[in-house]
C-alpha cells in the first residue's frame, strides 16, 4: 500500500510520549554505584525537589505545649 | 500573508487548489511537536493535525535537521542527568559531579516555571562528559548515553521522520532541483545577513523558502516576519505561519 502523503495523525503527540517515557528510566545501577562509592544493589532516591521543599519546610524545633 | 495559528492554516489550505507540494519547517517548530514543556507543544500539534489532513509533508533544510537533533539529543542527556541527579547520595566525594547535576536540575526547574524547555548547553555538555569520566570512567558515560539516548537517535530517528513526513532539502551551489524556481546562492544568504542582522541558519531559511515552490513556511521565530515580508515582497504565494 502507497504511503499517504503529510504526517500521521497523532505523530507529535507519540513521539512526545516516546521521549518522555524514555526519560523517566531509573539510571544504570552501576553508575549510581560508582558515584556513590557503595556496591549495594539499589538506594532510594535522595535528591528529589519534593524531599527538598520538605527539608526547608521542616520546623527547626519541636512544637511545645508549654505557651498554650 | 501572516497566519498565527492552526485555525487560520486550514482556513488558508482549504482554499488552495491542488495538491501542496510542502511546507517548509524550521527547529523550532519541530522540537515544538516532541517535548511537553516546550511552550508551543500543543500549538504546534495542532498545526501538524492540519498537515496531516491537507496531507502536506513537511520539508527542512540540512541545517535544520542537524539543529533538530541535536536538540533532542541535548535534551535526552539533560533528562538524564536529572534522573542520576535524583538517585545519587548528597555524600558522594565526587562533589563536581553531584554540584554539576544539581546545576543542571536547577535550570531545568526554573526553566520550566518560566514555560521553557531546558536543554544543556555546550559547556555543561563537555564538563558533564568530564565529570563522569573523572568520577566513574569513560565507559559509564557511555552507559549513560546509551540509556537515554543511544537507541532513539541511532534506532528509532528514521521511524520520527517517517511518521512526521519529513524531509530534507540538499542542493549545491548554483544548482536546482524539483522543489526550486531559481537557484541558491552562498552569497544571496550571506547577503540577507548583512542587511537583516539575521544568523547564518535563519538566513539560509528565509534564502531557500524565497527561491523554492514551497508556498508554506512554519516557524516558531517572529524575526522571520519582517525579514520575509520584505524578500518576499512580490511573491503573493508565500505564506508563514509563525506559531
Amino acid at each position: 500500500m502507497e504511503k499517504k502523503r503529510g504526517p500521521v495523525k497523532g505523530a507529535g503527540r507519540k513521539w512526545a510520549a516516546r521521549l518522555k517515557e524514555l526519560g523517566k528510566q531509573p539510571p544504570p545501577q552501576d553508575l549510581v554505584d560508582k558515584i556513590n562509592g557503595t556496591t549495594s544493589p539499589s538506594h532510594p532516591p535522595k535528591n528529589t525537589e519534593a524531599d527538598e521543599n520538605k527539608k526547608i519546610a521542616q520546623p527547626t524545633k519541636k512544637p511545645s505545649d508549654l505557651g498554650l | 500573508m501572516i497566519l498565527k495559528d492552526a485555525g487560520a492554516l486550514a482556513q488558508h489550505l482549504r482554499k488552495q487548489e491542488g495538491e501542496i507540494v510542502g511546507c517548509l519547517a524550521d527547529t523550532g517548530f519541530l522540537y515544538a511537536l516532541a517535548y511537553e514543556d516546550d511552550r508551543l507543544f500543543e500549538e504546534a500539534n495542532d498545526v501538524l493535525e492540519v498537515l496531516s489532513d491537507f496531507h502536506v509533508p513537511i520539508y527542512a533544510n540540512v541545517i535544520s535537521r542537524l539543529e533538530f537533533i541535536d536538540l533532542i539529543f541535548r535534551k535526552q542527556v539533560t533528562t538524564g542527568a536529572i534522573r542520576i541527579y535524583e538517585s545519587i547520595d548528597g555524600s558522594t566525594k565526587h562533589k563536581n559531579l553531584f554540584n554539576l547535576l544539581k546545576n543542571i536540575r536547577d535550570q531545568d526547574t526554573a526553566h520550566r516555571n518560566q514555560g521553557l524547555s531546558y536543554k544543556v548547553d555546550e559547556n555543561r555538555l563537555k564538563r558533564l562528559r568530564q565529570e563522569f569520566e573523572t568520577a566513574t570512567g569513560f565507559s559509564s558515560w557511555k552507559a549513560f548515553c546509551q540509556q537515554y539516548v543511544g537507541d532513539l537517535l541511532v534506532n528509532e530517528w528514521r521511524y520520527l521522520e517517517d511518521d512526521f513526513d519529513l524531509n530534507f532539502v540538499e542542493i549545491l551551489e548554483g544548482q536546482l532541483s524539483e522543489h526550486f524556481n531559481a537557484p541558491l546562492y552562498w552569497a544571496d544568504m550571506v547577503k540577507i545577513m548583512a542587511e537583516s542582522g539575521m544568523r547564518g541558519p535563519d538566513a539560509m531559511i528565509v534564502n531557500l523558502f524565497s527561491k523554492s515552490k514551497f508556498p508554506l513556511l512554519i516557524t516558531t521565530d517572529f524575526d522571520f516576519e519582517t525579514c520575509l515580508s520584505a524578500t518576499t515582497a512580490n511573491q503573493t504565494d508565500k505564506t508563514i505561519l509563525i506559531l
